[in-house]
């Protein structure tokens, strides 16, 4: 091999020293960098996609891990769905809004997958949807209460959070688990819009200045798949709420053992 | 109920009102989305008295289910229009 | 190009290459852990909030 190198490289000197020989090195070595940096270009595009994906899946797996063994919830075959839950809003908490960056809560969405669960973080830059899961905007309600609690998450790359979002169904179950209990978010249409409709967000959604007297989740993200042209928008009504003690929703209760059972 | 695979926003209004629904109390999703591509579902909510029927069409198939009416008389949430 | 650099590493030819994927690892890792997500921010291919 080191034969056919220096033999190589003797030729290669003796074409150099020619102008013919110069002119054909320049056009080797801009032949060479064009290929690199198609390369790079596959390379990026392999990232974005795969990469991303397993580096997001292991931080939000682990985020979701955290957050429901730090509040251990009983389930039982008795208690799972036996407790009624309330639809009074007396008795039911709602949280403060932390800061930035911190874990609000998780989200177990049916239809999206039996396994499905994403962590809840406050703020929606970049350093928390790239790696976190879904962002709750600031200034909007947080889960439970009265106006639009919204949140963010990517289509596809980054752990695909809401990759399945046109899937949902009139009457799908959402469901969000806090420190202060669970809330049962039920779907009831989409839209699709302009990224720039700040309004979808608002407390009462594409109706500013209107006094909110509902309490909604507002779930948004891009369209189509692979593309940022557009926003996918899906409303969902506040249905229900119970507390901790009372053990998870049934639909959920088998997934959530499972998450508190691995140390 | 229509022979293309996905009915447009303005077909499915055509057949309720001819199907006797007031047009008032129907509301249907855009077909389209605002850069052109075709939506994956379109929904529709019918105000009754029990409550809204919501009906979602995708690719041939129909969902549906009854959710409460909305405080303000509706059936859905957000821009879409009647 | 590649083969001229190749050339100018030191010692024998698995040296060489070990050199060679030594380098390639830190290219590597420069791009996925600097380049790339500084191309994805420039680029917004992937945004998903309103406003």
């Amino acid at each position: 091999m080191s034969n056919v190198l220096n033999r190589r490289a003797v030729v290669a000197q003796e074409d150099h020293r020619t102008r013919r020989g110069r002119s054909l090195l320049a056009v080797q070595v801009v032949g060479e960098l064009l290929i690199t940096l198609g390369v790079i270009a596959v390379l990026f595009v392999a990232w974005q996609l795969w990469w991303t994906n397993v580096e997001a899946d292991a931080a939000q797996g682990a985020a979701v891990k955290q957050f429901v063994q730090e509040h251990q919830v009983p389930v039982t075959e008795e208690t799972a769905g036996t407790l009624p839950a309330t639809r009074d809003p007396a008795a039911m908490p709602v949280g403060t809004a932390p800061a930035h960056g911190v874990a609000i809560g998780v989200i177990y969405i049916p239809r999206f997958g039996v396994e499905y669960s994403q962590p809840i973080i406050e703020g929606t830059s970049s350093d928390v949807i790239d790696t976190l899961g879904l962002g709750r905007y600031a200034d909007t309600a947080m889960p439970g209460a009265v106006g639009n609690f919204a949140v963010a998450g990517h289509r596809q790359t980054r752990g695909a959070v809401l990759d399945n979002i046109h899937l949902l169904v009139p009457g799908d179950k959402i469901y969000v688990q806090t420190a202060d209990g669970f809330y049962t978010y039920v779907f009831r249409n989409q839209e699709i819009v302009l990224p720039d409709r700040t309004d979808v967000i608002l407390p009462v959604p594409a109706q500013p200045g209107a006094v909110p007297e509902q309490r909604l989740l507002t779930m948004t993200s891009c369209n189509p798949r692979f593309g940022s042209e557009e926003r996918i928008i899906a409303y969902s009504v506040f249905d229900s709420w119970q507390p901790l003690s009372a053990g998870p929703p049934a639909a959920i209760a088998k997934q959530l053992a499972a998450l508190q059972g691995k140390g | 109920m229509s022979s293309s695979p996905q009915p447009t926003t303005a077909q499915i209004r055509e057949t309720l009102s001819a199907a006797g629904f007031a047009p008032a109390a129907v509301e249907v999703s855009a077909s389209r989305t605002p850069t052109g591509l075709a939506a994956d579902a379109v929904e529709v909510g019918v105000l009754g008295d029990s409550g809204c029927v919501m009906a979602q069409l995708r690719a041939g198939t129909v969902a549906t289910s009854v959710l409460p009416v909305l405080p303000n008389g509706r059936c859905f949430l957000g821009s879409v229009q009647r | 190009m590649y083969v001229w650099l190749f050339r100018q590493l030191p010692g024998p030819l698995w040296l060489r290459i070990l050199l060679s994927a030594a380098i390639l690892a830190v290219v590597l890792s420069t791009l996925v852990e600097f380049v790339f997500p500084w191309i994805a921010d420039m680029t917004q291919l992937t945004d998903s909030t309103v406003g």
